[in-house]
């Protein structure tokens, strides 16, 4: 029984790292792919779509010189890659910050008071976190128009300063959270802003923590919102709807641009792990 | 708890405001756009517009490529990673590194991985490699219905991450105690499982659950960058649709068949959301 | 009493209600110059103020100074004759001439007077020099210029001469002269070709050379300096406005303009009231007290591309270019009762931008905003929005806006207008099948088009060849083609144009195939499919042609892109032309097309793409805008009129044609004369004679702009053309977002890389997904 289990552990152990690998590969190959030099890549990139029975691809795990040529194109010579990468920073900057106003302020009221309907209000931002872009991808274009936000930045980053999963994430934790702490606090003579921001804010670091890296996550990679809301204006794109371009026209240096890309949301992964760990562990997942 | 409902407004407003201007006026607003005719004198055609939507043909194949897709992805998504979750339980202390390894994924953003993924799906590249490695014939994965194979790949690559989360934390949230008490009391794996563990993970399965279905949703962004506004038919999702009638600024279309997906989507989750509830009763009844 | 006072009041109201009827008092057209014939007779090459009025110099067949003076009818004053002698050259050889001739390079007024200012050129034997910077002193008498030599010193030119070869010499022009400061100011260009200033001191008649990199225009500045813009490219392009002081050759940015569309034409400075005054997309702009960054539209600008801008005393300002001058009121009070007609032009049509000007003539209390080119997506949002901005816009009729316009009633009904009503009544059926909807006329042509595969038959009855054998289906054309090089051979004729390269004939070829097939299917008859055997078969049998034996080489392309595809080979006149239009062409050289059929018992198709003209539904100004477009039809080109109206069988000479004539019949009877008189040389006379009597009898047969067999040709074939409407095909190109493009899949094919079958496939997969889908 004994070789038995720790046949089992060993085999799962092996199971785990290769999944790891394949979990893991597409960012190290980018990364690694970055570091050719351009008319390198730009010759790889051809050898796609060949037809040729005989011939594969290369596996390419190492550049065959090591160049920084890739880095240097999009830092130094063209900033066209630049900017759009300067577009997403301040997307994923503006979106975050009215999150943090917003967000943790709703999900106290929805879990540290009591009134009538907040049942309801709460079943319907679990509703809305059901629906997909396009369910209200046009009559969010009206609104928008009426207002004079759209093909203006806010018209991305306005509607996900409430994007509902935050909502839901922030409240299921918060309502976890023992009443006496905040009975503690108003006995003290504190109101419910100063509870807030003195006592709730710094338990729910964990949760905001998780809350923060998912959210940069998500807003890192928007699509659909900016192709559908700045149509007029290209100069204001996010890279991530530009990436399909760079690939496609063949330009050699779109691995650098994708690990410039994927580098900060590493970052934000590493930095934040074990918040998000131990978020998702403490919240109430009824 | 604080009683005065007057001290939860100002947490409350702005949130509130939010919602109401960006989602839920859009959500109930494009009822009108639905109900008329998008023509110069506008007129209200009542229901007109829903048997016309839901009887093109590409609204069709939109819808059953969507419900096909999700049905394929979240419950591949629920029990891999309940699968995964298990393991990793299992091996606990070891299981560190592959976790953090395989929760990396969910924050990568898909658009900048998708260069690398189309290129291991590559008629030339390492997948089909493989294949003929193993004995098979080499696939043409970027076209034609083989193309929903990576998407679904891509899907759970990313997804699995977080749903192992989620479900690792249930399984570790159960006090070692109770297994211990149990196996004490003479209970076997099998009555463990059921007495324990399952009403105990029931919920955060239900959350899984939903968030797989919720993210295949949103599988179109991933779907768009590969295929185009007019992908492979079997890629041809509901979101392609609801894109493509925008894009000709037929508002009509895009609404009508916003509501019938909505509907779709309300009636999956009331559905699930009821059988959670059943599989509590019986789980705890039965106790 | 009181009926007396009545009537003083209503007199006076009446009067006050004319006053502003007559509002924006003072706009003019002094000089529009149209283009109607599709030539230009003549162009104006500088205005300028005088003591009492405007002066226009016209350079063209006459060069003449129109001077407009209030008040009073305008006064021409013609040229004198340019300076030409002749002169016999004592120490070159025998029988050579030493030739010179004066010319007139522009105006300048300084100090109350007018003055021009010259070169001459002097061509001895194979030399040829110019001497320049004469000025001289314009007085005007008795209907013409009359010119004298004055104080002022010759100007130094040698920066303005330009060395194109050994001993040939020419000059430089000078544009956009103006006095500041005591210095005549103009640019013109260096040896390396940038822009550079000129300046001239006209006390001394010295010269400097200033070179000025990335100068737009320059403009009169007050004593001593220059208004500048200049234009910085880029995703938002800024235009800097810019006062230049020439002494100290310094500039000083005054402020800067964000463009959204257009460029800033002109610029125009109210030293007074410390205005700024822009031309731009159509209209005047005031920037008040210099604040670039709110600026208030004032008036239109009917000018379209360059206007320079002057400041009149009264406050008024003249606008010119090239072809046409006008005067504008930029006081916003003095508008009046006016309203403005916004006109968004995305094809750029050329008699929208000649209706302005008779538009505004006609009508005081009117102004007319033509802003080009634009987002066409913009146009179905601003209906979904019942936005009553925009009046009339111009679209392709084939674009798939306009058809989801038209399907859901988005035109406004045009038939009130009986001009325009009229207009429509005398078209050709295909037309009015596609401007008329359930009989309401909701759409005006600006422009019309038609891509074929042409033939010269004068080169086909060289090669012998007959009517009988030319081919009717493209099966047979395919065929035909093949027994083309052996007819060729040996002759001074050649197939195709000797620049036709393989990948340019195929993607021509396939384009229209493409159209004339989108025809078929649009008639409904067949299943809409483009991966039939019949287009299928047609594209194969494209891809198997002997190109090589039919002389259309591979393109050589260019490391940086560029391509080269003329061998260097001797020129043949050619038996096809590819690029043959359908409608009515204006040369005598040009190719009919050959009429084809895609299979056999099916009728030829010409497809035609239109470009039209509609009223915006919402817009709150109908009749004006059809009364607008009424006028617009009047402005269109004569190749265009008579492609559109069926009652059009005058042929059409050449507007050179009577000159011509004129002088070929001087000259014959001068060398009839000289014959006469000059024995010894009798045969060179003779010879001239003969050659004088053929030039006249081919004038006669060939000077025409719109030719008599081109007109029953043209007749002939209209029951052939089809306008294209919304062609899926061709939508494909802005529906596509990543994953196969429609364009590489084309390209390809002309390339030879990719297949028939590919391409028809592809094509066919996207166009049955769109069909489907619906609008």
């Amino acid at each position: 029984m004994r070789t038995g289990k720790r046949f089992q552990l060993r085999l799962a152990r092996a199971l785990l790292a290769l999944l790891a690998i394949l979990m893991l590969l597409p960012m190290v190959q980018t990364f690694l792919y970055s570091f050719s030099s351009i008319p390198e890549m730009k010759a790889f990139m051809k050898t796609r779509g060949s037809r040729d029975e005989a011939a594969w691809m290369e596996a390419h795990l190492s550049p065959h010189i090591l160049s920084l040529g890739q880095y240097e194109q999009i830092l130094i010579k063209d900033h066209t890659v630049l900017g759009y990468f300067i577009n997403s920073v301040g997307y994923a900057a503006a979106i975050l910050f009215g999150q943090a106003l917003i967000i943790p302020a709703l999900a106290f009221g929805l879990s540290k008071f009591r009134f009538r309907g907040r049942e309801v209000i709460f079943f319907l931002i679990l509703i809305l976190m059901l629906l997909p872009f396009q369910v209200t991808m046009v009559p969010n274009v009206l609104t928008l128009r009426f207002l004079g936000m759209l093909n203006t930045p806010w018209a991305v980053v306005l509607p996900m300063w409430f994007a509902p999963f935050y909502i839901f994430l922030l409240r299921q934790y918060m309502i976890a959270l023992p009443d006496e702490l905040l009975e503690a606090a108003s006995m003290d003579g504190a109101g419910p802003f100063r509870s807030f921001l003195r006592i709730v804010l710094p338990v729910c670091r964990p949760v905001l923590g998780a809350a923060a890296a998912l959210s940069f996550a998500e807003n890192w990679n928007l699509v659909e919102q900016p192709l559908t809301y700045l149509s007029s204006r290209p100069e204001l794109m996010p890279l991530s709807t530009v990436f399909n371009q760079l690939a496609g026209e063949n330009t050699g240096f779109e691995f650098a641009g994708a690990a410039l890309y994927i580098l900060p949301a590493l970052l934000v992964y590493l930095f934040f792990q074990e918040d998000i760990l131990s978020g998702i562990q403490l919240t109430e997942m009824k | 708890m604080y009683k005065k409902f007057r001290q939860a407004w100002p947490f409350l407003l702005p949130g509130l405001a939010g919602l109401l201007l960006f989602y839920f006026i859009p959500f109930v607003g494009g009822v009108w756009y639905s109900l008329t005719d998008g023509s110069f004198e506008n007129k209200f055609v009542g229901l007109q517009n829903y048997t016309t939507v839901w009887q093109n043909q590409m609204f069709q194949l939109g819808l059953r490529n969507t419900m096909e897709l999700s049905l394929i992805c979240a419950p591949a998504l629920f029990l891999l990673s309940f699968l995964l979750a298990a393991v990793l339980h299992r091996i606990r202390p070891a299981g560190a590194f592959f976790r953090s390894s395989v929760l990396m994924p969910y924050l990568m953003p898909s658009s900048a991985v998708l260069i690398i993924w189309l290129l291991w799906f590559d008629y030339g590249g390492p997948v089909n490699r493989l294949l003929t490695v193993l004995g098979g014939q080499r696939v043409d994965w970027l076209m034609g219905a083989e193309l929903r194979l990576p998407v679904i790949l891509l899907f759970l690559w990313k997804n699995l991450g977080f749903c192992v989360i989620v479900f690792l934390s249930a399984l570790q949230a159960i006090p070692d105690v109770l297994y211990e008490y149990a196996t004490l009391e003479g209970a076997g794996f099998r009555k463990q499982t059921f007495a324990i563990t399952l009403p105990l993970v029931v919920p955060s399965a239900f959350l899984v659950l939903i968030l797989s279905f919720v993210s295949a949703f949103r599988i179109f962004k991933e779907v768009f960058f590969i295929g185009g506004a007019y992908p492979e038919e079997p890629l041809y999702t509901l979101q392609n649709y609801m894109n493509n009638m925008y894009g000709k600024l037929n508002y009509q279309n895009v609404t009508t068949a916003a509501y019938i997906f909505a509907g779709m989507v309300f009636v999956l989750f009331g559905v699930l959301f009821l059988s959670q509830r059943q599989a509590l009763r019986r789980l705890n009844g039965g106790d | 009493m009181k009926k007396l006072i009545l009537w003083i009041l209503t007199a006076a109201l009446c009067l006050t209600a004319c006053a502003s009827a007559l509002a924006a008092a003072g706009d003019r057209t002094l000089v529009h110059l149209s283009t109607v014939d599709g030539y230009m007779n003549a162009y104006i090459s500088n205005v300028f103020l005088t003591e009492d009025g405007v002066a226009v110099y016209m350079n063209g067949m006459e060069s003449k100074l129109v001077v407009y003076r209030e008040g009073e009818e305008p006064a021409e004053y013609l040229m004198e004759e340019d300076e030409i002698t002749n002169v016999p050259d004592e120490d070159g050889e025998e029988g050579s001439f030493i030739s010179s001739y004066t010319q007139t390079l522009g105006w300048f007024t300084w100090q109350g007077n007018m003055y021009a200012v010259q070169y001459r050129s002097t061509s001895e034997g194979e030399n040829t020099t110019v001497e320049g910077g004469f000025v001289k002193k314009a007085r005007l008498e008795d209907g013409r210029v009359k010119l004298e030599d004055c104080d002022i010193p010759q100007l130094d030119w040698t920066y303005m001469i330009e060395e194109w070869g050994p001993g040939q010499q020419s000059s430089r022009g000078l544009n956009r002269m103006t006095v500041t400061g005591g210095m005549l100011v103009g640019s013109s260009w260096d040896n390396s070709g940038s822009n550079v200033l000129e300046v001239f001191d006209l006390s001394t008649g010295r010269a400097e050379e200033i070179p000025m990199q990335d100068m737009d225009s320059i403009f009169p500045g007050t004593e001593g300096t220059l208004l500048m813009t200049r234009y910085e490219w880029s995703e938002n392009p800024i235009e800097y406005i810019i006062r230049y002081d020439l002494a100290a050759q310094s500039e000083e940015i005054l402020g800067s303009v964000q463009l959204t569309d257009g460029q800033v034409q002109g610029i125009c400075l109210d030293e007074k009231n410390n205005t700024l005054y822009m031309a731009m997309n159509g209209e005047i702009r005031a920037a008040r007290n210099m604040d670039l960054e709110n600026t208030e539209a004032v008036t239109d600008c009917p000018l379209s591309y360059d206007a320079n801008m002057l400041l009149l005393e009264d406050g008024r300002i003249l606008l010119w270019n090239q072809n046409a001058a006008v005067i504008r009121n930029p006081d916003p009070a003095a508008r009046g009762e006016t309203f403005t007609l916004t006109v968004q032009d995305m094809v750029y049509s050329e008699n929208l931008s000649d209706a302005v000007y008779d538009f505004t003539d006609a009508r005081g209390d009117a102004t007319v905003v033509l802003k080009r080119g634009g987002l066409t997506s913009g146009i179905l949002q601003a209906m979904m929005n019942r936005d009553a901005e925009t009046d009339i816009y111009t679209l392709l009729y084939d674009s798939s806006e306009f058809d989801a316009l038209r399907k859901r009633g988005f035109l406004a009904d045009l038939s009130g207008n009986a001009a325009l009503s009229a207009a429509a009544d005398r078209m050709y059926p295909f037309l009015q099948d596609a401007l008329k909807q359930d009989g309401k006329l909701t759409a005006v042509p600006t422009g019309l088009s038609g891509s074929a595969i042409g033939i010269h038959h004068d080169v086909w009855k060289k090669l012998g060849g007959t009517e009988e054998e030319l081919p009717r289906t493209w099966d047979q054309f395919l065929d035909w083609l093949g027994t083309l090089p052996e007819k060729v051979d040996g002759t001074e004729y050649g197939v195709f144009d000797t620049w036709m390269d393989r990948e340019s004939f195929r993607s021509n070829m396939l384009n229209i195939l493409l159209n004339q097939y989108q025809s078929l299917l649009n008639e409904g008859e067949m299943d809409y499919a483009f991966n039939t055997p019949l287009l299928r078969g047609l594209l194969e049998r494209l891809d198997s042609l002997d190109y090589d034996a039919l002389k259309l080489a591979e393109p050589h392309y260019e490391e940086d892109g560029g391509m080269i595809s003329y061998d260097g080979e001797t020129y043949r006149e050619p038996l096809l032309d590819i690029y043959t239009d359908v409608t009515l062409e204006t040369w005598s050289g040009a190719a009919q097309p050959l009429l084809l059929s895609l299979e056999e018992g099916r009728e030829p198709i010409l497809p035609v793409r239109l470009s039209v003209a509609f009223v915006n539904p919402y817009s709150e100004h109908a009749e004006a805008a059809a009364e607008y477009l009424a006028l617009s039809m009047k402005n269109l080109r004569k190749n265009v009129v008579y492609s559109l109206y069926t009652d059009q069988k005058e042929p059409v000479r050449d507007p050179y044609f009577a000159e011509n004539q004129k002088q070929l019949t001087q000259w014959l009877e001068e060398a009839k004369a000289q014959l006469e008189k000059d024995e010894d040389n009798r045969a060179m006379w003779e010879e001239n004679i003969r050659m004088y009597e053929e030039n006249i009898a081919d004038n006669e047969k060939n000077s025409w702009m719109i030719r008599p067999e081109a007109i029953e040709a043209y007749e002939e074939r209209t029951r052939w053309l089809k306008i294209l409407s919304y062609d899926f095909a061709g939508a494909m190109t802005s529906a596509d977002n990543g994953g196969g493009d429609y364009y590489t899949m084309v390209w390809g094919y002309a390339q030879q890389q990719v297949s028939a079958q590919e391409l028809l496939s592809g094509i066919d997969k996207k166009v049955q997904m769109m069909r489907l889908e619906g609008n």
